[in-house]
Order: structure tokens, then sequence, then C-alpha cells
């Protein structure tokens, strides 16, 4: 083996040991930066969770959110109920729901469970 | 837009106390029933399933002491392991349990509380348990004949379906019952839209006609 061959075999050497060293760093960043990742996010659920700020604040939203949803389906369907109704007494030419009495007091105030001013 | 807005819900008519229509009673309906099959449901895999885990054997602990009714309960282990009879019995009787017990007690059920109607008496008394389960069963009355006993809230001046009028009672909202005029809005013009596209293909097909005779 002559001087340029011992010369190449070390630079392949140092070359293979370059490579090495960069797939071991390469593992060990992507381990610390997994573990750094997931203490961060372990230590924000666990603020958020902690809060009682955050937790009134979902149970407010909840609760709002699910009131306004109920509230619209109920004026919706309400709606709904009238226009159906006000076509079908057109076509079967009966008087509109509006012309007809509403049902005696005592049974809307057992409805609403409060008294109906008159 | 604040007095616009103001006008707009002084003018909104407030319907509570009075007759519920069909879609608001429909939607109830849908919603009790999505409850009871999830309540029917659970009942029907978790009844056969502990019972097989915790290899329950009453026909067997029993039969050792009164042999001579050892076959009985055999026959109900047999038929709570097996899941079409467990859905049956469990079924039938939930259902009926659900709709007598909460409206005996709260005169609605959880579908017409979360829709805000209520079950009113005609004879201004409390709804007893065995009325509500009678009308109830008035409910198959009502939807025999292709369902008409309970299209007839569309006819009916008070909004009574035929099992309202046998077991004379109403269902009245229970809440500031109130229309979402913006949601009409949107459907009446919706209609007047696709009517008058309607008209325009009319017009076009005939004008079609007309050219294809005089050709």
């Amino acid at each position: 083996m002559n001087r340029y061959d011992l010369l190449a075999q070390r630079g392949q050497d140092e070359v293979e040991r370059l490579v090495n060293v960069g797939k071991l760093e390469y593992q060990h960043s992507y381990r610390l930066a997994k573990t750094a990742f997931q203490s961060t996010i372990n230590e924000s659920i666990n603020t958020l969770a902690d809060n009682p700020e955050i937790h009134n604040l979902i149970e407010t939203q909840g609760v709002g959110l699910a009131n306004e949803v109920i509230e619209e389906t109920r004026e919706r369907s309400v709606t709904a109920d009238n226009f159906i109704d006000d076509i079908l007494r057109a076509l079967l030419r009966r008087p509109l729901r509006s012309e007809l009495p509403p049902p005696p007091v005592e049974m809307q105030e057992k409805a609403i469970k409060i008294k109906v001013t008159k | 837009m604040d007095i616009e807005d103001n006008k707009r819900i002084k003018f909104r008519p407030n319907l509570s106390g009075h007759y519920a229509g069909f879609v608001s009673r429909l939607i109830a309906f849908t919603v009790d029933l999505l409850i009871l099959s999830i309540v029917i449901m659970f009942l029907t895999w978790f009844v056969p399933t502990s019972i097989s885990m915790m290899q329950l054997r009453p026909d067997e602990l029993i039969g050792r002491h009164f042999p001579y009714i050892s076959n009985f309960f055999e026959l109900i282990y047999q038929s709570f392991t097996n899941l079409g009879t467990t859905w049956g019995i469990f079924g039938i009787i939930s259902i009926i349990l659900y709709y007598s017990l909460f409206v005996s007690f709260a005169g609605q059920t959880p579908g017409k509380a979360l829709l805000g109607l209520r079950i009113v008496p005609i004879s201004g008394q409390k709804i007893s348990f065995n009325r509500a389960m009678f009308r109830y069963l008035l409910y198959y009355l009502s939807a025999l004949p292709l369902g008409l006993g309970f299209i007839w809230i569309l006819i009916d001046d008070r909004r009574m379906a035929w099992h309202d009028k046998i077991a004379r009672t109403y269902v009245l909202y229970a809440w500031e019952a109130r229309p979402d005029e913006q949601f009409l809005v949107k459907v009446i013009s919706t209609m007047e839209e696709s009517r008058k596209k309607l008209k325009e293909v009319t017009s076009k097909k005939s004008k079609g006609t007309e050219t294809d005779q005089i050709k």
C-alpha cells in the first residue's frame, strides 16, 4: 500500500466517523426535542386543566352554546309549525290559526306554571 | 340597528301556553326515540353480557333446592342471555315506563322538555301514571291508519292528535314560543326563488315548443 492509498484510507475513515457521529447526533437531538416537546405539552395541559378561570370559561361557553342551540331549534320549530299550519289551513279553506281562540287561561297557566295576564 | 332590533322583538308574537304544532311535536318525538334507542341498546348489551361474565346460573343455584321449578329458571336464564328476547322484554318495558313516568311526574318527556312542550289534561287535574300509560298506548291507534292520527294535529283547531282527543289532553308550548322571523324570511325567499326558476324553465320550454311548431 503506497502513501497515497494510506492517505485516502484515513480520509475515508474520517468521513465514515463523521457520518456515524452525524447519525448519532441526529438520534440524540430527536430524542431531546421529543422529550422537550412532550414535557412542554404536558405542562401546558396541566396549567390549562388546573386553571379555574379556564374551567369557568369552558363551562359557561358550553352551557351558553347549548342554550343557544336549543333556543334556535325551538324558535325554528315554532316557525315551521305556523308555516305548515297556515299553508294547510289555506288549502283546506279553514280559518287561520291566528283567527282561532287560544287555550283557556287556566290551561296556559298550567303549561307555563306562571300566572298569565288576560 | 338597536332600535330596529327592539322593534322586531316587540312585535314578535309570544305563543306561550298556546297549542303546540306538528313540527315541534315531531322533533320532540324523534328526540325521545333517539334517547330510548340508546338506552335500549345499552340494556340489551349490558344485561346478557354481565350475566354471562359473572357466570350467574340462577337455574342451577335454585334447582338444587327446588328441583321442580328449575326448568322455569333455566328458561328465564336462557331468555336473558338471548339478545332477541332481552330486546323484546327491555324494549317494551322501558318504552312504556319512559313515557308513563316522565309524563305523570313532569308532564313532559325529555324530548318535549327540550322543545319546551307540556302535556296538560283538559280536566285540569294532574296526569296520573295510568292515564299517561293509556295515552302512550293510544299512540299506536294514531299510528295505525298510516299515521293519520298524528297528522290530525295539522287539521284540528286545537292541534289535538287522536290520542290527545281520547286521553283528553292538550300539548301546549311551555316557553315563550317566539317564531324565528329571519328563518321564515329565508324559507319564503328560497321558495319564491325556486318558483321563479320553475316559471323560467316552463316558459323556456313552451317557447321552444312554439318555435318547433312554427318551423
